[in-house]
């Protein structure tokens, strides 16, 4: 029984592992803001911070070039696709009838409040004559077509001033009323919104960008999309694409280095089957305990199989020598628990990702360390001693030579800034910037939330955010001005229009009717902010009993204040990556500390220290050629507690060896190096900056160590 | 920018209608002058303005005199508007490429290009008189039809909007 037990259970585990996996499945996110935090900082902005974030993630403004009819009948079949696509909730593209309607008439109640930006100005400022010559073009000139149907009532035609103001402004629209834009080159471009479903799938998003800009480019028009979800999905694509290659191609390395050390095809098959055990024993411990795991966990998680494998191998030299499990059993289970302190440790760091590759690495390491010890199979595997490879290629004297390396130290520089850790998705880069160039906007601009106690408040608050920009910023307060601007507005009018009698006589306006200053009704103002064409500004009564809207201004002629803040997500990711880097490296001295500690119940302090330092010393090396690639980021430090305790595994089984190391041991140590660099080399390839920086942390990292490890703790044992 | 496109649609008609009647649909007259009267709905009196037009080197000068001075002075390169008392408005093809269509029917009228002016208008003899309703959309937009009378020296543009223009033409 006892033997049936330890020839199958690794089965059983898998068996079991799949039932429960099956019962149970795990979702695998992809995307990279699942596992940031929702809220990174305390501020009395969240709630709108969050809202804001949702209106941009939920959003694709795409800019179509149509100057000519033929480019127009290309730009409605788009539409068309837009809207059958299934992917959007509502595609916004022109100023529907029924909206125009009751847009104008809102206006129409605020007649002799609302003002152009010039009458505005000019009545300010007193210049009476420039509006009077004005009018007078406009009423004589035997071209004009400004309506002078309300000249007894608004004789000097500010309302309609404003209403033609507002309609070729911002909002232009061609004659169908779709939205257009037409630069100073003569180009003219549509503009369309499109509001996305929940939980569509990204692949339909990014296939339909990539047919309409082909459709469009084979047409000669330019096609242009910015989407917070097309850079997401297009990332994850990217992730997943290079996951999958970089996966395949490291497993591949590895099975031929074992093909070539290992006596027969069969002893691969055992390797895998405690690769498999191990990692689906975690996967199905997770799945009873959340529903999800991202793939960064799972990547960085896997590396588990290095740790694994390098038990297996350690175990797989030993038999060659006999009672092996005897021999390996001390360094094992030392290296085992000062890999489980320094994840366990690292479970405090409060980042999901590193709390789930935390607990997804004991689990599996605990399961592997299980197998190697217990699964009978695996004492018959053998490793050829017979393979001639040199090993002992370096020696202590030229080992020196790595302090050179220490000359780069100025160079070690952490840089905490998210933007650095974007994939480089250079078309969907190059259409941002062109669609700023068409917006007029700066890449020196941002978004700004404002907010306020009441509608009313809120729009108080906007004038006052946006009175020091020299150029217009659209926002909320382009369509409705405050009731104290408002209430300014209709005194400036009839002020005016009061002192211009004998003008008006001129027109034979004589008696001009007074308009009546209308107080804009709560329903009537409910009614106006549900317009769809807002929704890009507005954004409502939010859960913290505030008002909402959002603008994009210039970042130079901002000022904020308790009203109007910048919306910085990236800066507070960016601040929060650095208290991260730093709370874990603090966590990396404590375990360092620890299983110092622990070691030193079971070896002289000298060898205590030395064991910790080769991997020490063999991060910091690390950081510095990793620093003379790039600047460094969170997942370089992340990536060094697998340097650390692969590193200690290493030096654990040099120290514990046998006395005199025998060719199979030393090889074992070899062939653990080597598989664990062929899995993190790929890595390095990735344009992934996060999966880059990992691998190239850990593949600089285990090369020092055993190089050093190798050199050195060869000759103590 | 709406205001200058229709603005030049009126030059556009009222020179088209010229070119109909002074020279049975050939050319229009290169200068003259003009009274315009514009009717507005509920004001009994129109509101009268005089002034002069000239074409010439490719250059269409349209002058108001009374009761306040201002020029429209339109090429295939910008169009200028200057008013009295107010900054001069440019207006090129860079920054308002639309405008330019007009001014292309703007031209073609003024070169006597009969084929251009009867795919823009649909034509009708009524008596002595002509109607030209607008088949293009931009204009039909602004103008719902033009009466031309007393041998083209007479033009009645009937707005959309209920109002009126009453233009009389002289050599």
């Amino acid at each position: 029984m006892k033997q049936t037990l330890s020839r199958f259970f690794p089965y059983v585990l898998i068996v079991t592992s799949l039932v429960v996996l099956w019962l149970s499945p795990l979702q695998i996110q992809s995307n990279f803001t699942d596992t940031l935090p929702k809220s990174v900082t305390d501020s009395e902005w969240e709630a709108g911070y969050q809202k804001l974030e949702q209106h941009l993630q939920k959003q694709v403004v795409f800019a179509v070039e149509a100057s000519t009819q033929e480019n127009s009948q290309l730009l409605t079949e788009f539409i068309q696709s837009l809207s059958t696509s299934n992917l959007f909730k509502n595609v916004i593209y022109n100023l529907e009838d029924s909206e125009k309607k009751s847009l104008f008439a809102f206006y129409e109640s605020l007649k002799g409040q609302m003002l152009s930006t010039e009458d505005r100005s000019l009545l300010l400022s007193n210049q009476y004559e420039k509006i009077k010559n004005k009018r007078l073009a406009e009423v004589y000139s035997p071209f004009g077509m400004m309506p002078l149907g309300d000249l007894k009532s608004d004789p000097f035609g500010f309302h309609n001033r404003f209403l033609k103001d507002f309609a070729s402004g911002q909002f232009a629209q061609d004659a169908e009323g779709r939205f257009k834009i037409t630069q100073k080159k003569g180009k003219s471009y549509y503009i369309v919104r499109a509001i996305i479903k929940d939980n569509i799938d990204e692949k339909k998003l990014l296939k339909l960008y990539g047919d309409c800009k082909l459709r469009f480019t084979q047409n000669d028009q330019q096609f242009l999309a910015l989407a917070a979800q097309l850079y997401l999905a297009k990332g994850n694509q990217l992730a997943m694409t290079e996951a999958s290659v970089i996966g395949g191609l490291s497993l591949l390395l590895i099975l031929l280095i074992f093909l070539y050390f290992f006596k027969n095809i069969k002893q691969l098959y055992y390797v895998i089957i405690l690769i498999s055990t191990s990692v689906l024993s975690a996967l199905a411990l997770f799945s009873l305990l959340q529903s999800n795991v991202h793939i960064i966990s799972l990547i960085f998680s896997v590396s588990i199989i290095g740790l694994v494998v390098d038990y297996a191998i350690h175990l797989f030299a030993h038999n060659n020598d006999g009672s092996a499990v005897k021999k390996i059993f001390k360094p094992m289970t030392l290296a085992l628990i000062s890999t489980c302190i320094g994840y366990v440790l690292l479970y405090v760091s409060g980042l999901k990702v590193i709390q789930d590759t935390a607990l997804f690495s004991v689990v599996g390491l605990v399961v592997g360390y299980v197998c190697v010890l217990f699964w009978s199979p695996l004492k018959n595997v053998q490793i050829k001693t017979t393979t001639n490879v040199k090993i002992d290629f370096i020696q202590k004297k030229h080992l020196w030579a790595l302090l050179v390396i220490l000359l780069g130290l100025p160079f070690v520089k952490f840089v905490d800034d998210v933007e650095t850790l974007r994939p480089t998705l250079q078309q969907l880069y190059s259409d941002e910037q062109a669609m700023q160039s068409i917006f007029g906007i700066s890449n020196e601009s941002g978004y700004y939330l404002v907010k306020g106690a009441s509608v009313d408040q809120l729009l108080l608050a906007e004038e006052k955010f946006k009175a020091p920009f020299e150029d217009p910023v659209v926002s909320l307060t382009s369509f409705l001005p405050s009731s104290q601007q408002r209430t300014q507005n209709w005194q400036l009018i009839n002020d005016f229009t009061t002192s211009q009698s004998v003008f008006l006589k001129e027109l034979q306006l004589g008696s001009v009717t007074s308009l009546q200053y209308n107080d804009l009704g709560q329903k009537h103002l409910d009614e106006f902010l549900k317009l769809e064409i807002l929704s890009n500004y507005y954004l409502g009564k939010l859960n913290d009993g505030n008002y909402y809207s959002m603008l994009l201004a210039p970042l130079k002629e901002a000022v904020t204040s308790k009203q109007a803040n910048f919306y910085d997500r990236l800066g507070d990711y960016s601040n929060y990556f650095k208290n991260l880097r730093q709370k874990v490296s603090l966590i990396y001295i404590i375990a360092l500390l620890t299983i110092m500690c622990f070691l030193m119940l079971f070896m002289p302090i000298k060898k205590a220290v030395m064991v910790l330092m080769i991997p020490a010393v063999s991060v910091l090396f690390s950081l510095i050629v990793c620093s003379l690639i790039g600047p460094l980021n969170i997942f370089h430090t992340l990536a060094v507690i697998l340097v650390f305790t692969l590193g200690l595994d290493y030096c654990l089984f040099f120290i514990f060896a046998e006395q005199k190391h025998t060719n199979s041991v030393r090889l074992s140590v070899f062939i653990s190096v080597l598989t664990t660099l062929s899995g993190f080399a790929v890595l390095v390839f990735s344009s992934t900056p996060a999966i880059q920086s990992f691998g190239a942390m850990v593949f600089f990292g285990l090369c020092f160590v055993y190089l050093i490890a190798k050199t050195f703790l060869s000759e103590q044992a | 920018m709406v205001v200058v496109s229709k603005q030049l649609i009126y030059i556009v008609i009222s020179l088209l209608i010229c070119g109909f009647v002074n020279a049975e649909m050939v050319f229009p007259p290169k200068s003259g002058t003009y009274v315009q009267e514009r009717f507005v709905k509920d004001i009994a009196d129109g509101f009268r303005s005089s002034g002069s037009y000239s074409y010439k080197d490719g250059v269409l000068n349209w002058q108001q005199e009374k009761p306040q001075e201002s020029l429209f002075q339109v090429s295939n390169i910008q169009v200028l508007q200057k008013v009295n008392g107010l900054p001069d408005q440019v207006y090129t093809y860079e920054s308002h490429p639309h405008i330019f269509s007009f001014i292309d029917i703007l031209f073609s009228v003024i070169k006597g290009d009969e084929e251009k002016i009867r795919k823009h208008f649909q034509v009708k003899q009524e008596n002595k008189s002509l109607i030209l309703k607008p088949k293009n959309k931009n204009i039909g937009a602004i103008v719902r039809r033009i009466f031309v009378a007393e041998n083209g020296r007479k033009i009645i543009i009937h707005n959309n909007n209920g109002g009126r223009t009453q233009l009389s033409i002289q050599n």
